[in-house]
């Protein structure tokens, strides 16, 4: 039998040696780790577009076309990325945001996501929206939705277009973490799904707020249909896609009244 | 001094016995279907080739690493904490990989997630470690992680080929069945593999004499 004194010992030893390695390659891998994950969030905003192509440089695309805006939970505007803006206005930004606490660490505007806004009450979460310029001097509305599926929450980008006044759903990309392979998984698997949001309107015609419910048999066309088989997530999605965009409805509106007024000039 | 000059002849070396370490655990003593070890992950990450190749080679570098360093350890290592020690150096491996994967195969580490920490608690490597490492010298001791992590990744990979061709009609996210072929959804389900590794098994007694005593 050892004695107690070199079992402490070796232990201590042993637990020092390997920490020593651990945080030594933590170090040198984290950069590439974090550069990682903000292409792979870079690369999920981009595929809510209507052609998004997967095999394209998504980090270089959104960092070129990509300006976002930031909402509190009134809808009102409270930050916006110019093509001006400096680091050093970003940095500030998110060290106000960052003080709300909840032990939420921003560094980027990309890093912001409602994921970790849920962990604040409702009145003081903020809303990211991605503005994507189209060519031709366009641009497009990408807003966060999340929500709750049948095993755990699902989420998703909306990208937005104001076609002819009317705010009208150009694609949907959804996400989730344990929805059913084959059924709930559908929402994010099935492209045919997500093509049954394309060119929806978010207004029905007397001007109410209806967005895109999703039901299993459609009759109007504000209703898409449903996955047979996973009802819970279809539900999920539904509910997501009413109470998910109704948070930038007032920003929607600001923006679509002040190309109104600029075409009346 | 006899014994010394022998653990020098055998560094490196690549002879019969050798052989017999690498290649035995990928059939004859396969960790899942014959030593049935590290079936849960079996079940979990077959889906699709892709994560169950990175998954087998996760596997497969931790039973080869952790075995080398504990069989150099295997004479200081005090007897009465030796699964602590085991313990600490398979999770300080499987860090080390899954920060790798996150900073150079980010879809695979996101495909993973959860199951690239549970390989600490792959039965096979805690196995391996206490059968071999502990006894035997490291080079050969590493030889016997690299064959039983390639037996593991090996039947993990047959099945994932099974599964992604019937369950999503693709090969490592290629489709390859017909636009007319349904796909089979039991098939992406845990469930399926649990049957497939029954079938497997079978298949291997079937053509394997040598495994039919066994059990």
């Amino acid at each position: 039998m050892e004695s107690n004194i070199k079992i402490y010992l070796y232990v201590l030893v042993m637990t020092g040696v390997t920490a020593a390695i651990l945080s030594t390659l933590f170090n040198v891998l984290e950069p590439l780790q974090s550069a990682n994950r903000e292409g792979a969030k870079k690369k999920a905003i981009l595929s809510s577009l209507p052609d998004f192509k997967s095999d394209v440089d998504a980090t270089s695309v959104f960092n070129a076309r990509v300006k976002t805006v930031l909402l509190d939970a009134t809808g009102k505007v409270i930050f916006e990325q110019k093509a001006d803006t400096k680091e050093g206005d970003v940095k500030k930004e998110m060290d106000k945001l960052n003080k709300r606490g909840a032990g939420v660490k921003y560094a980027e505007l990309v890093d912001i996501d409602l994921a970790s806004e849920e962990k604040f009450p409702l009145e003081k979460r903020i809303y990211p929206v991605y503005r994507f310029e189209v060519e031709g001097g366009k641009t497009m509305q990408i807003v966060s939705v999340r929500g709750k599926g049948l095993w755990d929450k699902i989420w998703g980008y909306i990208s937005l277009e104001n076609k002819e006044g009317k705010w009208t759903v150009a694609n949907v990309s959804f996400e989730h973490k344990g929805e059913t392979p084959g059924l709930g998984a559908e929402i994010k698997d099935s492209k045919a799904f997500k093509d049954l949001f394309k060119g929806k309107q978010l207004y029905d015609e007397t001007g109410k707020y209806v967005s895109v419910s999703v039901v299993k048999v459609p009759r109007t066309k504000y209703e898409v249909k449903s996955i047979s088989g996973s009802t819970v997530t279809s539900v999920g999605v539904s509910e997501m896609m009413i109470r998910g965009i109704s948070y930038y409805l007032p920003y929607l509106e600001t923006i679509s009244g002040k190309a109104v007024t600029e075409k009346n000039k | 001094m006899a014994t010394e000059i022998q653990e020098k002849e055998s560094v490196l070396a690549f002879g019969k016995k050798e052989r017999k370490i690498l290649i035995d655990p990928i059939n004859d003593k396969n960790p899942i279907t014959v030593q049935v070890l590290g079936v849960c992950s079996a079940l979990a990450v077959t889906s699709q080739v892709y994560p169950a190749l990175i998954m087998a080679i996760g596997v497969t570098l931790v039973t080869a690493f952790s075995n080398l360093v504990t069989s150099a350890l295997r004479k200081t290592i005090p007897n009465s904490i030796r699964m602590i020690i085991q313990l600490l150096i398979v999770a300080a491996l499987v860090q080390i990989v899954e920060m790798l994967l996150g900073a150079f195969a980010y879809s695979a580490y996101e495909m993973l997630s959860v199951f690239i920490g549970l390989i600490i608690t792959n039965c096979i490597v805690m196995g391996r470690l206490e059968a071999y490492a502990m006894a035997n010298k490291p080079w050969r001791s590493f030889l016997d992680g690299v064959g039983n992590g390639l037996g593991y990744g090996f039947i993990l990979v047959v099945m994932a080929i099974v599964r992604e061709l019937f369950g999503k009609g693709s090969f490592m996210g290629w489709r390859i069945m017909p636009d007319a072929y349904v796909v089979n959804n039991l098939m992406v389900l845990p469930c399926a593999s649990l049957f497939l590794i029954g079938i497997v098994i079978w298949i291997q007694r079937g053509a394997n004499r040598k495994l039919i005593d066994i059990s």
